[in-house]
């Protein structure tokens, strides 16, 4: 009986051996396809670890946990953003203070970047692209042939939004944890601070039109007393419009709005963002209008907004701890479709302004 | 000698005794009924777990929620430098922790962390399935904990001194004086406990699975604790009680972050004095409270600088009437609390509440009986009435029926009401989260085998929420609703030199209103609860010698609910062996214990790993007066 027993385990043993053997070997990976629609990057929730990236294929089809399904680790902590630069994507995962950097084809990570902060990313020229990074108050210098940081440029609090134009990088500073009101513009050439823009208090992003000129949103800021009893100043958000880095245009946003999430068209000439008081909806302005518009577009607080391929996406975070959804809409605002994502999904990232040099 | 046998028999037979429901044949006299704790005396058709401080052991890493965590069906979610419970498949804040009848949850946050509270401190532990709200307030909506001093007055005199060492970097000591004589009755202790917390284990949120270190979990902890009784004569009892604790703790984040500067420092004080006085047939206990809590969270590269003082005061009265069957309890409690939080309106919040109930008991050797209703007033927000009832019938020489239903509530916390910063606010028109609690359940009692087994159905509705408003602001409201349900079952079983000890919960608790039109959780388990928990704990005691071996078995959890498929985190069994040898030639014992022998590798919460295979060495040395004459 003994023996029998003994037997058996060992049986048991093999057999688990085996069987743990030919799940490894046995598997078929067959590479993704990830070109024929966007990806969403799902933040997780916050302190968890969990974040992830979402592809959504054109057809309507979603696959969520891209990366940690290819590569068998995870992707982080808040994954605040990611880009597509050459043959690569690069995932800013700001809690977990790292990029990573996988192939755009198959998803396989190909190297990492440790950043302490980082939030938004934009390429320069096919060598070079800008992070801006709250734990510096600054951009890092992503050298994009070795996937390390080359050096850094000190910008003003919390570096935000970011974009690259006509040989200049323009930084919004939002304030991170603290206040500020200023765009830092970059010499992309040199890598040096050209000058710095007052444009309001707390820029969160900035998009280039089919003129070159740079379109910036500031959300506005509320300043309490020490005890929170009494608003001692409100500034209002602003949309603020950059030619030959001088301010040409401003406006101005009722105050207590809080617009944010500025993207726009593929064509370079319609503006979309988030605005309202109590409850946010998508608001459309051409780059010609000459005022802010009046009535929203879409009627809806999207948690990410995205813009790409003739349609506005929008997603909804739900209660930030179950998984999330994105929405598509037509340019006119209406619903086209909508599928489950991951957890707090908070970024897009389109196949688009890709600088081939 | 014998006497020294006779301690290790009775801590031996005492060892995991079930002290749930005492059979209601055996009719207590009428002094114990009057001075019986507010605790016991609402008892009644209540399933109740005692651990005394024997159960609760020498170690002094041991904590409670280590501890609830392996010997009950609580679930914990461990993560950061916290612990929180979820009791009866309810929510962190819905677990009260009562010590000496006064509640310590954070006036600030409504929560307590069970990972700071240790279980070897010489008082008895408590555990309430269900919720007593009626008599303890608000909070004790999956069920209560309670810490109670257990001073009496029988001559004593004993010095004990812990020592224990431990696997990365454990280091505890507690020295304990007890000095009982005539009137007088003295328990003080000290505590103190460093960890390094540096196990390592197999990141899996990194590439290529590296094991790491885990660093930035450094604990330090200290604990001074005195118990004074004097008893004037047998009707007149006085009572000082204080329990002072000071924590440092780094915060360590999930792994999938490289780096933390999280520190946290919590550090309280609590203060109780208490009368009991008796005549012919009516009790009066009178307690005049005062706890302060000051928590400081610090993670100075994101420029968080968290703090807040809270300080409470509480009167509570209890007045009995005893007569023949019958017993009438009044009782009341009136508190003034402040927050002062750098993130409050004002700065500075304060209230007062005052709270009375009653109830009426009927106890005969058949059948008993209890009734409360309770009421509460509070100037920012309505409590409703809360009643308790609770019956329970002696079926059969062994066997005793139980039937108990009861409301439950839970006040919205400061935080719920008064919190602000840019990006979320409280809301000073949250209303009380409300309970509705039914069980019914079996005992039975023999001298060789107790079970206890316990069906029950919570219905919570208007449960606050903390959720993002449509212009992105956080603000917290009372939409939720969830139905928890689920069957407990306690067994012991004691042959000659084994004991055996079982656990078992099966929980079902149920989202059951959508928060949004997108919110696909409806009907579906909640987040951390496992649907089966238990533990099977096998003793063996011969001579001076007690082997123990505990398995606890936590069943999966869902980490996050999706359309398609839920996330979950797996289910696992932690087995921890130790082995007591207590000396009888010398005052001292030794304790020897493995904790997670088969080096499981598991998560209680997303990302948090916990400690592998673990050695503990304890030594206690205990001088005892009547051993020293022994001798």
């Amino acid at each position: 009986m003994k023996i029998n027993i003994k037997k058996l385990a060992l049986l048991t043993m093999a057999i688990t051996v085996f069987i743990s053997c030919e799940k490894d070997d046995g598997g078929i990976d067959i590479p993704e396809n990830y070109e024929n629609g966007y990806f969403v990057t799902n933040e997780g929730n916050f302190g968890t670890g969990n974040g992830s990236v979402s592809f959504v294929s054109h057809l309507g089809g979603v696959t969520n946990d891209v990366f940690e399904s290819v590569n068998n680790f995870a992707l982080g902590d808040v994954v605040q953003s990611m880009n597509i630069i050459n043959d690569n994507a690069y995932v800013l995962v700001n809690g977990s203070a790292k990029i990573e950097v996988v192939s755009v084809n198959s998803m396989h990570a190909l190297a990492s970047i440790d950043i302490s902060s980082p939030r938004y990313m934009a390429q320069v020229n096919y060598e070079k692209a800008y992070v801006t990074d709250w734990g510096i108050n600054g951009v890092q210098v992503i050298d994009l042939l070795t996937n390390t940081i080359s050096s850094t440029i000190a910008c003003g609090e919390g570096p935000e939004g970011i974009t690259v134009a006509n040989g200049f990088a323009y930084v919004c500073n939002v304030g991170g944890w603290g206040l500020d009101n200023t765009v830092t513009v970059i010499n992309t050439s040199t890598d040096a601070v050209e000058t710095t823009l007052v444009v309001g208090d707390k820029p969160n992003s900035v998009v280039v039109d089919i003129n070159g000129a740079v379109w910036v949103l500031t959300g506005g800021y509320t300043e309490w007393n020490s005890d929170w009893t009494e608003i001692l100043s409100e500034s209002a958000g602003n949309l603020v419009k950059i030619v030959d880095n001088t301010i040409e245009t401003t406006y101005t946003f009722a105050v207590g709005n809080h617009p944010e999430d500025l993207v726009i068209n593929d064509s370079g000439t319609t503006l979309y963002y988030s605005d309202g008081a109590w409850y946010k909806a998508v608001y459309s302005m051409g780059i010609e209008d000459s005022e802010l518009p009046n009535a929203p577009l879409i009627n809806k607080s999207f948690y990410a907004l995205g813009c790409n391929n003739e349609y506005i996406y929008g997603t909804d975070a739900v209660d930030f701890s179950q998984s999330g959804w994105t929405f598509r809409h037509t340019l006119d605002g209406s619903v086209v479709d909508s599928v489950q994502v991951g957890i707090g999904p908070g970024g897009y990232c389109f196949f688009k302004n890709q600088i081939l040099i | 000698m014998k006497q020294i046998l006779a301690h290790i028999i009775i801590l031996i037979g005492f060892a995991y005794t079930m002290q749930g429901q005492t059979p209601i044949d055996t009719i207590d006299l009428p002094e114990v009924r009057l001075e019986q704790s507010r605790l016991r005396t609402h008892s009644i058709a209540t399933q109740m777990e005692i651990f005394t401080p024997t159960e609760l052991g020498n170690s002094p890493s041991q904590n409670l929620a280590d501890f609830l965590s392996l010997n009950s069906v609580l679930y914990f979610k461990q993560y950061g430098a916290l612990a929180t419970p979820s009791f009866r498949g309810t929510s962190s804040s819905h677990t009260l922790v009562l010590w000496n009848g006064i509640p310590l949850n954070s006036v600030a946050n409504g929560l307590m962390d069970f990972s700071i509270l240790p279980v070897n401190t010489g008082h008895e532990l408590a555990v309430v399935h269900g919720g007593d709200g009626s008599v303890f307030g608000s909070g004790a909506i999956g069920g209560s904990v309670h810490f109670n001093a257990t001073s009496n007055f029988k001559p004593k005199k004993q010095m004990q001194f812990t020592s224990e060492i431990g696997s990365f970097g454990l280091r505890g000591n507690s020295l304990s004086l007890q000095h009982t004589e005539g009137k007088l009755s003295i328990q003080a202790s000290l505590f103190s406990l460093k960890d390094n917390n540096s196990f390592e284990f197999i990141n899996t949120t990194l590439i290529e699975h590296p094991s790491v270190m885990n660093e930035y979990g450094k604990i330090e902890s200290k604990h001074q604790q005195l118990d004074l009784g004097y008893r004037y004569d047998n009707y007149n009892k006085f009572a000082i009680n204080y329990w002072a604790e000071d924590n440092k703790r780094e915060v360590p984040q999930n792994m999938t972050v490289p780096f933390s500067d999280a520190k946290q420092y919590d550090a309280s004080k609590r203060f109780l004095f208490s009368s009991k006085h008796r005549y012919d047939n009516i009790s009066l206990q009178l307690k005049q409270a005062y706890l302060k809590e000051d928590f400081r969270y610090t993670e100075l590269l994101r420029s968080i600088d968290s703090y807040y003082l809270t300080e409470s005061h509480i009167t509570d009265a209890d007045f009995k009437y005893f007569t023949g069957n019958y017993l009438c309890n009044l009782g009341s409690a009136y508190s003034s609390k402040s927050v002062a939080n750098t993130n409050y309106f004002a700065t500075k919040q304060d209230e007062k509440q005052l709270a009375l109930f009653s109830s009426i008991q009927y106890k005969s050797e058949f059948f008993a009986i209890n009734t409360v209703l309770r009421k509460e007033w509070q100037s920012a927000f309505e409590v409703p009435y809360i009643p308790s009832l609770g019956f329970s019938t002696q079926l059969s020489k062994h066997l005793q029926f139980r039937l108990k239903y009861n409301r439950n509530f839970r006040s919205p916390s400061f935080n719920d009401r008064f919190w602000v910063d840019a990006w979320s606010n409280g809301n000073p028109d949250l209303k009380t989260e409300n309970a509705w609690n039914k069980e019914f359940g079996f005992d039975m009692n023999t001298p060789y085998f107790t079970c206890s087994a316990t069906a029950y159905t919570l219905a919570i509705s208007d449960m606050i929420l903390w959720q993002e408003m449509g212009n992105g602001n956080w603000m917290p409201e009372n939409i939720k609703q969830v139905w928890s349900r689920g069957i407990e079952v306690k067994l012991k079983l004691k042959i000659k030199n084994l004991s055996v000890v079982g656990n078992y919960g099966f929980t079902k608790s149920t989202n059951e209103l959508p928060t949004g039109n997108l919110d696909n959780t409806v009907g579906k388990q909640l987040r951390y609860v496992p649907l089966h928990k238990g533990n099977f704990m096998l003793i063996i005691a011969k001579n001076d010698v007690q082997f123990n071996i505990n398995q606890s078995y936590t069943g999966e959890v869902i980490t996050t609910h999706g359309a398609a498929e839920n996330k979950t985190l797996s289910a696992f069994i932690l087995t921890d062996i130790w082995l007591i040898w207590k000396s009888s030639h010398y005052p001292f014992s030794l304790q020897g214990k493995v904790k997670n022998l088969m080096d499981k590798s598991y998560q209680t919460y997303q990302n948090y790993p916990n400690p592998g295979r673990e050695l503990q060495l304890t030594i206690t040395y205990n001088i005892d007066s009547k051993h020293e004459n022994k001798h």
